[in-house]
């Protein structure tokens, strides 16, 4: 249970990181959550993914509950079907390209302005290049003694 | 490859449960999302608040350290300058081998009607100031020394319409006149049409009449208008000195009499100064 807690924590955190220092950057947010939708339940991974879009959307209030509801999704979606893959280093990529793509294209349909396009190559090549350590890193900080 | 779990569990029912309750915060009307979304919004991003404020506070102190370094290299300058001014070495361009020497003096009054055409300053015929001495600032040329009490003196301000100063174009070295207008300018005069001054000239003294030494900086060259009927070409100089923000002033002081007789018929009769 505590361990829930510090995902949570750990969530906002990168949510915090990703606001202030990086605004234009890598979406930690996505990257953590998708990992924790690898190992958590779907139930904890769904409340996961609505914690991270609910921090987002205070950013943008005017859209509140885009975020929670794309990031939740996400979240559910991944703990379903992770099942479906073989656990290699690629699902992690593929998982984060499909979650970019649901979060660019649901706020672009919501918020009808168009995409700035640069800053969002920018933001989906550094997502995509941390993508791979992602798994490794949330992994030692939150799941090192389970065997799942 | 593993089946995939089945979907229609407890988890999954609160799952779909929660999804759903975010879709319905997302149709909520827009005001109500505006009211609701700052009461959230303090506690949470208080933490970003804090550090937007940090590095807004780190932006400002760099900043202000650049622009404090500047004013010290500014200063640093003024000073070295002024220092300059006070332990001259007899032979430089601007004091000429003669033994001149520099006084600094307070201003002490100005007159009343501008404040910009005279001001009395704190030496006098004691400290060796005589009728004619140059006063000037670092910044340039302020004018000259009209009348003289033991322990004061009358200065003539380079705007005061009576005020010549013979001059020279520091790039051309072309030399010519200059008195002051009515916009706080100066013209000068006798500057031959075909005389190469364009704007951004620096205009200096030329040493000319005996009074300024050669070299001292006088202002700017702002406008040369073209006027073909004119018998001398039109230059408009504007003055390197703020007279408003003169306080201090240093005068030069020549170890032989200047000639006064001169300056008879430009002191103005009506102008008093106290003994």
């Amino acid at each position: 249970m505590m361990r829930q807690f510090f995902a949570f924590v750990f969530i906002y955190l990168l949510f915090v990181l990703q606001s202030t220092l990086f605004p234009v950057g890598p979406q930690f947010v996505l990257l953590a959550l998708i990992v924790f939708a690898l190992y958590e339940t779907r139930l904890i991974a769904t409340l996961l993914g609505i914690w991270a879009g609910f921090c987002l959307d205070l950013t943008t209030p005017t859209t509140l509950g885009v975020q929670m509801l794309t990031l939740g999704g996400i979240g559910y979606g991944i703990a379903v079907v992770r099942n479906l893959f073989y656990r290699n280093r690629w699902h992690n990529l593929l998982f984060t390209i499909t979650g970019l793509l649901l979060q660019q294209l649901l706020y672009y349909f919501v918020d009808k302005n168009p995409l700035n396009l640069n800053t969002l190559l920018i933001t989906a090549i550094l997502t995509l290049t941390l993508a791979p350590l992602a798994e490794p890193a949330v992994v030692a900080l939150f799941y090192r003694h389970s065997k799942k | 490859m593993s089946p995939p779990d089945r979907i229609n569990s407890w988890q999954d029912r609160i799952s779909w449960g929660l999804l759903l309750i975010s879709l319905a915060v997302y149709l909520l009307p827009h005001n109500t999302k505006i009211k609701i979304a700052p009461h959230f919004a303090t506690v949470l991003l208080s933490p970003l608040r804090g550090i937007t404020a940090l590095r807004t506070t780190i932006a400002t102190i760099n900043n202000d350290n650049a622009r404090l370094a500047r004013l010290a290299a500014e200063l640093a300058l003024e000073n070295a300058r002024l220092k300059h001014y006070l332990n001259l070495p007899e032979s430089t361009i601007a004091i000429p081998a003669n033994s001149l020497r520099l006084i600094r003096s307070r201003v002490i009054a100005r007159d009343i009607t501008t404040l910009k055409r005279f001001f009395t300053i704190t030496c006098g015929a004691n400290d060796g100031v005589q009728i004619g001495s140059a006063v000037i600032v670092p910044e340039g040329v302020v004018g000259r020394v009209i009348m003289v009490t033991p322990h004061q003196a009358l200065v003539q301000t380079i705007f005061e319409p009576d005020f010549r100063v013979a001059v020279m174009n520091a790039r051309t070295r072309e030399i010519a006149l200059a008195h002051p207008d009515q916009k706080q300018k100066l013209i000068l005069d006798y500057v031959n049409k075909n005389a190469d001054f364009r704007i951004g000239d620096t205009i200096v003294t030329s040493g000319l009449g005996g009074i300024f030494p050669k070299g001292l900086r006088l202002g700017v060259v702002v406008e040369t208008p073209e006027q073909p009927d004119a018998l001398f070409k039109p230059v408009y100089v504007k003055p390197f000195i703020n007279i408003m923000l003169i306080e201090q002033v240093f005068v030069i002081i020549t170890p032989f009499p200047l000639q006064d007789n001169w300056l008879d018929n430009l002191q103005p009769s009506e102008i008093t100064i106290p003994e």
